[in-house]
């Protein structure tokens, strides 16, 4: 595939802007955010097959003109569309647009109508969906709001719609990462957190969700184990804000930073940061049922790769 | 238009563009007491659309202790029997996968939470509940009555000391539904799923 190199923008914006936010960049690597996180929200849509027409349709008994005296603040397709074949329909129609999404096949149109159909099924019944759905709608309508068909797609390879992307598509998905886990760590202001350390075992032991039952040997690993890592893990959220916007500094202005503050702001943080993350989320993933949350964050990561860095990764898988 | 001015208006959208976003992202987060009416409203449309930016997840605590409902009905004859939701408060207590849940289980979290305060989301589960009991007997209910499960966690130095992870559970009620008030007997009766009993009636 040709690689055109980045094409500035005109020379409308004003320098700062220019060569920040509208600094245009290779497409690859908003094309593997994109597949890697319309990936998850695919198997997360699969998810309610068999369920489709009990949940969203006059099928629930929580039906018609009642469901939407019952949320009223939510917009939804089905509380028009009740149905129960006609919500299966919408619903099918919804998979389809997702797979059009995920191979980058008309991804404008494939993303509106993916996230109009997920956000009908959240609003039809916001109480079957938890947080990780939440963090799914917030990055859904996101990437949906972004040009993310123009690289690694089926629109790039077919009808020549290859062209580079603004980077701050990828700098939004970054904000909404860093907003994600700067406000759960501020907002994280009880004992266990900040006192007696023991936020992670309380998490762990929770019969709702956890996959092992080791109470004992938890409490055990508790004084060495979990209590400092409860600590690091709040300390991580809270500065993971921090990293966002030392991240936009060094990519935006990376050849410029002098000095010692420039040397620092030039520092690659993200094998730190996100290693963390990637440990962590594993973690919370093998320990505890979590449904979709792991693959959307670790997916989401991908936000912070360069597109060097995307073409050298798929250069190496072409090689295998 | 000359073809700079078209490319500068472009870039003016392209930054609104963003800013609308960034904008969406931060904005709830708005603080003080003077921003809360554009805060306020900002939260509202976004919740129209259901994005949201609440991030509490294990915040401000984790949680302490696990509930679970136990919803049982009584019937015109006067027997009583106990609904679906009440298996969760007997197999609840082990481990879980990716498979036993379903997203019934997250309504039913909602529904029980603040047990000691109203919450819309249990009264409108009640009512649902009425509906379906309806749907699958044909009979009415005359009460929904809801029961909460709770056994708290011990800490760990208590389990160290050989205390049980779980505490002894401890049963309160938390909610009654009348399924034959006026209100739930038209949305029983209006319900285009009827059970074939209740449509004659």
């Amino acid at each position: 595939m040709p690689t055109p190199s980045p094409t500035p923008t005109s020379g409308a914006a004003s320098g700062p802007v220019r060569k920040g936010i509208l600094r245009r960049e290779d497409p690859e690597a908003l094309g593997l955010l994109r597949i890697l996180l319309v990936a998850v929200f695919t198997a997360s849509m699969l998810t309610h097959v068999g369920a489709v027409a009990e949940y969203f349709s006059d099928a629930s008994p929580l039906y018609g003109d009642y469901a939407r005296r019952a949320f009223p603040s939510r917009f939804s397709l089905f509380f028009y569309v009740r149905d129960p074949w006609a919500v299966r329909i919408v619903y099918a129609a919804g998979v389809l647009a997702h797979l059009a999404w995920l191979v980058g096949l008309f991804t404008e149109v494939a993303a509106a109508a993916a996230v109009l159909v997920w956000i009908s099924m959240v609003g039809r019944n916001p109480l079957l969906y938890s947080l990780p759905d939440q963090l799914h709608t917030a990055l859904a309508l996101l990437l949906a709001a972004m040009p993310s068909g123009r690289g690694l797609s089926l629109d790039a390879r077919l009808r020549g719609k290859r062209r580079p992307v603004p980077v701050w598509c990828r700098w939004i998905v970054q904000l909404q990462m860093g907003v994600l886990y700067t406000a759960t760590g501020l907002l994280k202001t009880g004992k266990p957190w900040h006192g007696d350390g023991t936020a992670i075992y309380y998490a762990l032991v929770n019969p709702y969700n956890r996959h092992f039952d080791l109470a004992p040997w938890l409490a055990r690993i508790q004084p060495w184990i979990l209590r400092p890592a409860t600590y690091l893990v709040l300390m991580w959220e809270i500065v993971f804000g921090a990293f966002v916007v030392q991240n936009w500094v060094r990519e935006a202005w990376r050849r410029r930073l002098r000095g010692s503050v420039g040397r620092w702001l030039a520092v690659d943080l993200r094998p730190v940061f996100l290693g963390f993350g990637v440990l962590m989320h594993l973690s919370i993933q093998f320990m505890l049922y979590v449904a979709f949350f792991t693959p959307l964050c670790i997916a989401s990561y991908a936000a912070f790769l360069e597109p060097d860095e995307v073409r050298r990764l798929l250069a190496r898988c072409r090689r295998r | 238009m000359t073809k700079g001015a078209a490319a500068r208006l472009l870039a003016v959208l392209e930054v609104g563009w963003v800013i609308t976003l960034a904008a969406a992202i931060l904005l709830p987060f708005l603080p003080g007491e003077p921003l809360r009416p554009l805060r306020d409203a900002v939260v509202r449309a976004e919740r129209w659309v259901s994005f949201q930016q609440r991030w509490g997840m294990y915040a401000p605590y984790p949680q302490l202790s696990q509930s679970y409902m136990v919803l049982s009905a009584t019937w015109p004859d006067g027997t009583t029997s106990e609904l679906e939701e009440s298996e969760a408060a007997k197999t609840g207590w082990g481990t879980t996968w990716f498979g036993r849940k379903s997203r019934r289980d997250i309504w039913r979290y909602y529904a029980l939470l603040q047990p000691r305060k109203a919450n819309r989301n249990r009264a409108w589960y009640l009512r649902m509940v009425c509906v379906r009991e309806a749907r699958r007997t044909g009979r009415i209910p005359e009460t929904i009555v809801m029961r909460r499960i709770v056994r708290r966690f011990a800490p760990p130095e208590a389990v160290r000391s050989g205390k049980l992870a779980l505490g002894r559970p401890r049963t309160s009620v938390v909610a009654r539904q009348s399924c034959t008030q006026p209100s739930v007997r038209t949305m029983i009766h209006a319900d285009p799923f009827a059970h074939p009993n209740l449509r004659r009636s």
